[in-house]
């Protein structure tokens, strides 16, 4: 996943945090959350996980869990309106 | 060569979009009644002999119209039958021999466009000869290594000893293979593709169990793929640079975008899972698979606690597995029916 690692993110739960604490923290801490399935795409780049996977908006940021085979799962956060009003659209609000 | 035959009462396609290997069409949607529909798809191996492949389905179909007392057929071409696609310069190669040598055995017959995405309906009559599935072994009448993904039997049968020659309590050896009878489990049948997905390779046990499947899968016949990260694949190759065991090889986020764009399929997928990230790839793979076997092979220091995040349909295979492969190999074993 090239393409995130080059764009300026801001880790919200840093290298060990599960997937469900991912979910979990998404779910505490943001007003908006929204649900997609894997493989869902965000940043031209595909979402791995157990669905469904939970995504945060704050403002303009997408929080979202971002997994690498051998680091484990990060979550998230990037600014980018026009992702968030795709988002908006695209995501569904139950789980 | 992949073909899926079906005897229909009409079959109907119209194109609705072209891909970038769309060849010029002037019919942009046509219809055949009482015929023979043959799904086509080719193969990586074809592009070995083409002509010799084109000849041997011409055989194989000819024979099919026979017995069903058929003269019109449609090719359609059909990419989804295989894993390993052949080119498509020599995809529509075949495809239009094909189309040229049933012509001249004085067949009627269609072809749908090359490279297009089409919609279709399709009648089959559904009596008992109706469907078939054929193989078009592109080393056909060659000399045949035996360990290709078309045959059957990856042993020479003139190889084999007999377990007690002579004796009349011997099963058939076709049905034996050499295994005890009533001792040894069952060889269950192996998925025509499948799909393998090593995680991260820091746990040693991962790369010689990769190489075990990918090796029992492929000489029993199954066109396999290993996805993986690059660091995985590099391990891999080097360990088997004559890829004696390993088949095609594709990057994982690559893999990825084909399950969701669908344009890859298998019937089984098996993950390896020491970590929680594992785990995401096995659930993600269930996501995009829902209609395959899927196993996950949850190894490493703490397999248990691993194996209780899944809550997801699959079958799972556990085991403290760190450096020693023996039980959790025996494991698979007994998972897949292997003798080995």
């Amino acid at each position: 996943m090239g393409c995130i690692e080059n764009l300026p993110y801001e880790m919200i739960l840093p290298l060990g945090a599960s997937f469900k604490e991912c979910r979990e923290y998404v779910e505490k801490n943001y007003s908006e959350f929204w649900y997609v399935d894997p493989g869902y795409r965000i940043f031209d780049e595909y979402l791995i996980g157990l669905p469904p996977i939970a995504l945060g908006i704050d403002g303009n940021r997408i929080i979202f869990p971002y997994t690498k085979p051998c680091h484990g799962t990060y979550l998230l956060a990037v600014e980018d309106a026009d992702e968030t009003t795709r988002v908006r659209k695209t995501a569904r609000k139950k789980k | 060569m992949r073909i899926l035959s079906i005897h229909a009462d009409c079959m109907w396609y119209r194109v609705t979009k072209k891909t970038k290997l769309a060849e010029p069409v002037d019919i942009l949607e046509d219809r055949m009644e009482e015929c023979v529909v043959l799904f086509c798809c080719v193969e990586k191996l074809d592009e070995k002999n083409p002509e010799h492949v084109v000849e041997s389905a011409k055989k194989n179909v000819t024979a099919r119209l026979a017995k069903l007392k058929v003269s019109q057929v449609m090719i359609y071409p059909y990419a989804h039958l295989t894993s390993t696609l052949g080119s498509p310069e020599c995809a529509l190669g075949i495809l239009k021999g094909l189309e040229n040598s049933l012509r001249a055995e004085s067949i009627s017959v269609r072809r749908a466009p090359f490279g297009w995405y089409k919609e279709f309906e399709i009648r089959g009559k559904g009596h008992p000869l109706a469907d078939l599935s054929m193989t078009i072994c592109p080393y056909e009448g060659t000399e045949c290594d035996f360990t290709c993904p078309y045959c059957h039997h990856p042993v020479r049968e003139s190889d084999m000893n007999p377990v007690c020659p002579g004796s009349g309590s011997c099963l058939r050896k076709d049905d034996t293979f050499g295994r005890r009878p009533g001792t040894d489990p069952v060889e269950k049948p192996v998925a025509s593709t499948a799909l393998l997905v090593p995680g991260c390779p820091e746990v040693p046990v991962q790369q010689a169990l990769a190489l075990h499947i990918s090796h029992n899968l492929r000489k029993r016949g199954t066109a396999l793929t290993v996805t993986g990260n690059p660091a995985v694949l590099n391990l891999l190759k080097v360990s088997d640079p004559e890829k004696l065991y390993l088949p095609e090889t594709i990057v994982l986020e690559k893999c990825i975008e084909e399950l969701v764009e669908k344009k890859r399929d298998c019937k089984l997928c098996i993950v390896f899972a020491h970590s929680d990230a594992g785990i995401s790839y096995a659930a993600t793979m269930r996501h995009l698979l829902p209609a395959s076997r899927l196993i996950v092979i949850i190894f490493g220091k703490d397999p248990e606690a691993l194996a209780a995040l899944i809550d997801f349909p699959c079958e799972k295979i556990v085991d403290k597995a760190v450096h020693n492969p023996m039980q959790l190999r025996k494991k698979i074993n007994e998972v897949f029916g292997w003798v080995v």
